[in-house]
């Protein structure tokens, strides 16, 4: 059933999955779309509740109403002239019979008593301040009290005499009353049911808060749209159930129904799109360039089904409900209501949702720029080619996000907005309504104090003078107590700002002025959306401007100095491959590089590598060596012709290191460079092409990777996998020039899958540096350490190392004292980055802090890497202590596996682990080599994902376990000191970095920082471990095929089947291939 | 190579080989495709991670708690039985004769206990059922829904009927009846979607209903027992595989 169900949804989600993409497209006026209807819904929903709250409850100046507000005596013969309470409910027929008078109670509240009163017609009683005014109708007028007195005070009307709090009081003493009576009227049954119900929607909101921070990664907004999302379909429903289709839900039937409703639709499908998005971003963006759209359309497809199978199901019910219950109309309304909140929760996550979930792609997207470009600034790279590769392609999914990045402060705007346009639209609902109905708050309750507790008492004066009263039946209603102030500045602004506001109102709702301010709004909203798409355009624009124009003057540099080195002025082409800068030599002019590679050329004349065509000539007019000299001088020499700056480097004019600078083109420098090499090196090699140069992306090697470039070294990438690791399917490459090596660790991987994958355990994060320092004396050193060992200079140094740096935080200070030298290894956590020139810049400042602030002015520092970190050289104390991330790997290789696919034998395995990788290293004195070729494996994909090779040194410390479990394998392997990186170094360079892509770790994590650079290192280990498990299998199955045919020259005459099943397989192999495993077998001892 | 013996040339070119050549056999740089291994067995490949392994008095305690829970939730949803009942022909009581009906027949044949000691273990009963046939005879494998989100779900669903029964002035009773069978059935599909809660719910109805027919034996009476008592077992199901999960 549900399979169906699931069926019909995912055919039916394609159109919604392309709404989505193109809400997302277009976030801006979807959004604001959306909120304009779900706005004026709003707004005449709640003017509808407002109104009929009127009609219902509302306190207003009838008689009707003022009786319900006063307390009422009578009197008559029944009575024997004594004055009886009665309530108005009970006794409405005697009031309507009776000679009826209203005492008003009137106090002047003051300070001052020497203000005058005002002169009220009727006033039967006066004392002090207090005015008792006795009319037959129930009518007061006010102009009677705000006209002048003699003295000149004006008086008027406030409630409860000025006290505000007095009046929350009574509001809350209200609403308790109220509460309480419908709490004893109610079913206690119906009211537990009800605070469950409650209770279980507030759970739902604050587990929706937790689940979007904890897996969307968002604190507020993505909660504050999934909640906007869900009231926009809710008024928008209200308003077309009740506006349109006229089906009437009470406010009591919203109330209790709503949180049924909330608990059981929920936001789970919001919450599930929004992580299949973020996630999505998290992993691919890098590598397909994926824009923000997309990734909506695509997150909807896949989550969108079960969100449309649930709202299908809701409305199912509902409109069934509705038709069943027809003759209910309290059910069939909400029935109603129900249906629709299900079809606009499935177009508004559809429209609304998708965009505001794209926008915050976008965001995400910035901020891993912003990121980015500080940590490779951090680690040292210079800001412009930072700047270069955060704003690359590859780490902006779309041109929106790049121009949004230029514009933040308009997102911080846009979060002001919503919050002031939520406060405008619920300060005219509430406000103004309130403030322009006859019925405001503040009377409305000034009314109720006479309903509460047992009413007002009549007051002496009347009972003294009942005698001068007619002998008539008579009743006499005392109204509630009316306070009067003297009128002040404030309340004439206050008076100001209601009449205005009234008036406004008023004006709002006249029939021409509404429609006009309508027509006005829409106008202005269009306005809005036609400048804002106006503002993305022309930064589109000026973007493509920019790229136009550098193109441009790329383009007329290599015309120049192709119309100057061969003589003519031919004109460029009129259409370059723009994507040739960065194209790597595999996806270009692969047939011409088959056809050089029978012999070598000569080099290109062309600077920006756009094509391979190598056009050598001599310019037509050679200038003179001291006017090239003055053209250089100038700072023109860019402008020079290619063979000019060349004479000038090889005249010791110009130094080789300096052309990128001076020529501001990063591969012509290279070509120069090799050109003045060839010359001056006397190596014509690098006038040819063997080593090769072009289409390689030099801006990015400028200031981080390499300084004297000739060019690149290509290296054969091979790539093993699919590996299971900690559940998660990964392909690892490989640059190595060992044949041999990537086969033998795919058969390792094939192991490992083949028992489940393999399990990592990342034990310890944290690069080190360790600087030396020196002090006069032995006692200043030992005085230093014990300092530096206590936590409070632990503290210290900790808080200046963590002032230099946004991502290193120092974990640890360790210290070694050698004579009156002091070594300090400063153990931080890096982010995503392997950290070196983060580290040494803050291991620098502290050195600073403590000469200058920390009262070690007599220290001397030695050097700031004193070889205790310790970095690219073996020491014991990174097999110790770890550097970098230290990871352990295991996986079970299930024996039978280890017979067919490793082609040996478990016991075979361990015995030769414990004796090669154990008792063998040791005997050799080993720090940290107990394995079988750990560096084989870790430098090819080092290599590969552009680490640093030289940490191949420490990073390769490991030793390998092996162990027989229920006649499994059980392997392990254990790397302390694994020094990767996802950022800086060789990943920012492209073939690098999309090996990066393949594995899912490129650049810094955008939630969780460092957490790439520590998947990183799990793979690493792992790929390790398939090597170590395919090399340990072969030198087995050698050492087996050596000891079975010793078995068989012993046993000659013994049948084949009596030979045990482990070592089966190699012995089906003829003798001669047993010859030759035996040579390998030795060739591998002897190597 | 021919037949083992080992060419001059073959010599020469092992003296370039890499070292690693010789020291696997000749199939390891065989390409072979672990897709296929990797599709074969994934239930086995699984997540990769090693399940850590309950203590046994860890499972004891967790045994003890879940059984606990489902016992009072038996006791309280007794009570619920007790307390439902619409403005026409259901009254208080009379949803909850089949557990008295089941109390008593206790008492009598097998032991006296109280009546709320029947239904906690009628509860428990309930819950254990679903998880064991999910395990043992469905073999269900559940991506989400048992989590406590979707018990409290399933919960307030069955609170909001019950609150739709009492307080809707309904025509008849056959007409809550009704509209309550139905919407049971989009619920089902909509919260669980299970055979192993079809099924035994289904089971459960019946015994339910043969119980249940003393107090009265009018259709929309029965129709009301098959409502409440299957929509109980669904959230018993969803309660049990949350607390034995």
């Amino acid at each position: 059933m549900t399979s169906i169900v699931k069926d019909i949804s995912n055919g039916m989600v394609r159109p919604f999955a392309k709404l989505s993409k193109t809400s997302a497209k277009n976030p801006i006026h979807t959004i604001l779309f959306v909120l304009l209807f779900a706005t004026f819904a709003y707004v005449s929903v709640i003017q509808h509740y407002f109104n009929v709250f009127q009609l219902e409850f509302g306190a207003g100046s009838s008689t009707a109403d003022l009786l319900k507000g006063c307390t009422n005596y009578y009197r008559d013969a029944s009575t024997r002239n004594n004055w009886v309470q009665v309530t108005h409910d009970d006794d409405s027929e005697k009031l309507s019979q009776y000679a009826h008078y209203y005492l008003f109670d009137l106090n002047f509240v003051t300070k001052n008593s020497s203000c005058s009163l005002p002169n009220i017609n009727g006033t039967v009683f006066e004392s002090g301040s207090t005015k008792y005014v006795l009319r037959d109708s129930p009518y007061l007028s006010d102009s009677e009290f705000t006209r002048a007195t003699a003295d000149g005070t004006k008086w008027r009307l406030v409630s409860t005499g000025g006290d505000f709090f007095k009046t929350m009081l009574k509001l809350f003493k209200e609403l308790y009353y109220a509460t309480f009576n419908h709490i004893n009227q109610s079913d206690p049954f119906d009211l537990m049911i009800i605070v469950v119900a409650y209770s279980t929607m507030i759970y739902t909101f604050v587990s929706l808060f937790n689940d979007m921070r904890r897996k969307g990664g968002s604190k507020f907004w993505l909660t504050f749209a999934t909640i906007a999302n869900s009231a926009c379909s809710l008024f928008l429903a209200l308003y077309i159930s009740q506006c349109i289709l006229k089906a009437y839900v009470p406010i009591l039937s919203l109330l209790i129904g709503l949180p049924f409703i909330v608990v059981i639709i929920g936001f789970r499908n919001q919450l599930k799109l929004t992580v299949n998005a973020l996630k999505r971003t998290e992993v691919s963006d890098m590598s397909r360039m994926i824009t923000p759209e997309q990734v909506v359309h695509d997150a909807m497809l896949q989550e969108g089904s079960r969100l449309l199978q649930d709202d299908s199901l809701f409305l199912f019910a509902f409109a069934g409900c509705s038709i069943y219950a027809k003759n209910l109309p309290a059910l069939r309304n909400f029935a109603i209501l129900c249906s629709l909140i299900a079809v606009l929760d499935v177009l508004l996550t559809s429209t609304f949702y998708s965009a505001v979930l794209s926008l915050k792609l976008e965001i995400n997207t910035i901020y891993r720029s912003t990121i980015i470009k500080q940590t490779l600034e951090e680690d040292g790279v210079v800001p412009t080619t930072a700047e270069i590769i955060s704003l690359t392609k590859e780490n902006f999914g779309s041109e929106n996000a790049k121009l949004l990045a230029q514009n933040q402060t308009g997102i911080l705007i846009a979060k002001l907005s919503i919050i002031l346009l939520i406060f405008f639209i619920n300060f005219y609902n509430f406000g103004i309504n309130w403030l322009s109905s006859s019925n405001s708050l503040f009377p409305f309750y000034n009314w109720s104090s006479a309903t509460l507790g047992n009413g007002l008492d009549l007051p002496e004066f009347i009972k003294a003078a009942q005698t001068s009263l007619s002998n008539e039946p008579v009743v006499i209603s005392i109204a509630p107590v009316r306070y009067y102030q003297q009128t002040r500045v404030l309340h004439h602004i206050t008076d100001g700002l209601s009449e205005s506001l009234h008036y406004l109102s008023r004006v709002i709702r006249d029939r021409f002025v509404s429609k006009m301010v309508f027509t006005l709004l829409l106008i202005s909203a269009s306005i809005n959306i036609y400048l804002l798409n106006a503002a993305r355009i022309h930064t589109h624009y000026t973007w493509g401007q920019l790229v136009k124009k550098k193109n441009a003057i790329l383009e007329a540099a290599t015309n120049a100095v192709s119309a100057a080195t061969s003589g003519t002025s031919t004109p460029a082409p009129a259409t370059v491959p723009e994507a040739g800068r960065n194209t790597p030599p595999a996806c270009q002019g692969s047939k011409k590089s088959k056809k050089k590679s029978k012999k070598s050329k000569s080099l290109t004349t062309t600077t920006d590598g756009k094509d391979e065509k190598t056009t050598v000539a001599k310019p037509p007019q050679k200038r003179l060596l001291t006017e090239l000299e003055a053209i250089m001088k100038e700072g023109n020499t860019h402008t020079l012709e290619n063979e000019e700056v060349t004479e000038l480097v090889t005249n010791n004019n110009y130094p080789l290191c300096a052309l990128e600078k001076q020529l501001k083109d990063t591969t012509r420098a290279v070509l120069i460079r090799r050109q003045a090499l060839s010359i001056l090196a006397d190596s014509p090699v690098l006038a040819t092409e063997r080593l090769p140069y072009q289409h390689y992306d030099y801006d990015r090697v400028f200031g981080a990777c390499c300084e004297n470039v000739i060019g690149f070294m290509p290296l054969p990438v091979g790539i093993i996998g699919p590996l299971l690791i900690d559940g998660e399917s990964v392909h690892i490459p490989m640059a190595t020039t060992e044949g041999c090596l990537v086969a033998s660790a795919m058969r390792g991987c094939k192991a490992i899958n083949a028992g489940g994958g393999a399990v990592t355990v990342l034990t310890k994060d944290g690069m080190t540096r360790g600087p030396c320092v020196r002090f006069p004396s032995l006692m200043r050193s030992g005085a230093c350490k014990i300092w530096l060992d206590s936590v409070e200079g632990q503290d210290m140094v900790k808080k200046a190392f963590n002032s230099t740096s946004r991502f290193a935080r120092l974990q640890h200070i360790q210290t070694a004292i050698a004579g009156d030298l002091l070594f300090i290894r400063f153990r931080t956590t890096t982010g995503d980055a392997m950290g070196m020139n983060m580290i040494s810049k803050g291991v620098e400042f502290c050195l600073s802090q403590m000469v200058e602030e920390f009262g070690w002015e007599d220290m001397e520092i030695v050097s700031v890497s004193g070889n205790y970190c310790t970095d690219k050289k073996p020491a014991a104390i990174n097999w110790i202590e770890g550097r970098g991330k230290s990871v352990v790997a295991e996986a079970t290789i299930p024996g039978e596996v280890v017979r067919k696919v490793l082609k040996s034998d478990v016991k075979a395995l361990v015995e030769l682990n414990i004796a090669k990788n154990l008792i063998g290293s040791a005997m050799a004195g080993s720090v940290g080599g107990f394995n079988a070729h750990a560096a084989n494996l870790l430098t090819a994909v080092f290599l590969a994902v552009g680490q640093d090779p030289a940490q191949n040194v420490e990073s390769s410390n490991c030793m390998t376990l092996m162990r027989e479990v229920d006649g499994d394998l059980r392997i392990s392997v254990s790397m302390p000191c694994i020094e990767v990186g996802t950022i800086g170094g060789g990943t920012v360079l492209e073939p690098q970095g999309a090996m990066l892509d393949l594995l899912g770790v490129r650049g810094p994590h955008p939630t969780h920082p460092g957490e790439n650079a520590r998947k990183l290192a799990r793979i690493v280990a792992c790929a390790v471990m398939a090597g170590e498990l395919s090399l340990c299998s072969a030198l087995a199955a050698g050492h087996l095929v050596q000891s079975h045919m010793t078995h068989n020259r012993g046993k000659k005459a013994e049948p084949a089947s009596t030979v045990p099943p482990a070592a089966i397989e190699p012995l089906k192999q003829t003798p001669e291939d047993l010859q030759c495993l035996k040579e390998g077998a030795q060739i591998c001892i002897k190597s | 190579m021919s037949k083992g013996i080992i060419k001059k040339e073959d010599s020469v070119f092992n003296l370039t080989k890499p070292a690693l050549y010789s020291i696997y056999d000749t199939d390891v740089t065989r390409s072979e495709q672990d897709y296929r291994l990797l599709h074969e067995r994934p239930v086995h490949l699984g997540s990769g991670r090693v399940r850590h392994k309950r203590k046994m008095h860890e499972v004891l305690l967790n045994g003890v708690i879940a059984v606990t829970l489902l016992f009072w939730t038996g006791v309280l949803f007794a009570k619920l039985s007790a307390e439902l009942y619409d403005n026409r022909s259901l009254k208080k009581w009379m949803l909850s004769y089949t557990l008295d009906h089941i109390s008593k027949w206790v008492n009598t044949y097998v032991v006296s206990v109280p009546a709320f000691a029947v239904y906690g273990v009628l509860g428990v009963l309930c819950g254990v059922s679903v998880p064991l046939l999910d395990e043992y005879v469905f073999q269900h494998r559940l991506d989400d829904g048992v989590d406590f989100k979707s018990v409290l779900k399933c919960l307030n669903a069955l609170l909001g009927v019950c609150f739709g029964i009492r307080t809707i002035q309904w025509s008849s009773s056959m007409q809550g009846a009704g509209a309550w069978c139905l919407l049971n059935v989009l619920l089902w599909v909509f919260f669980d979607g299970t055979w192993s809660i079809l099924t035994m719910g289904t089971a459960v109805v019946l015994v339910s209903v043969v119980m249940g027919r003393g107090a009265s034996s009018s259709l929309s009476y029965l129709l009301y027992i098959v409502d409440f008592y299957s929509f109980s077992f669904m959230i018993f199901g969803k309660l049990g595989r949350y607390l034995f999960n």
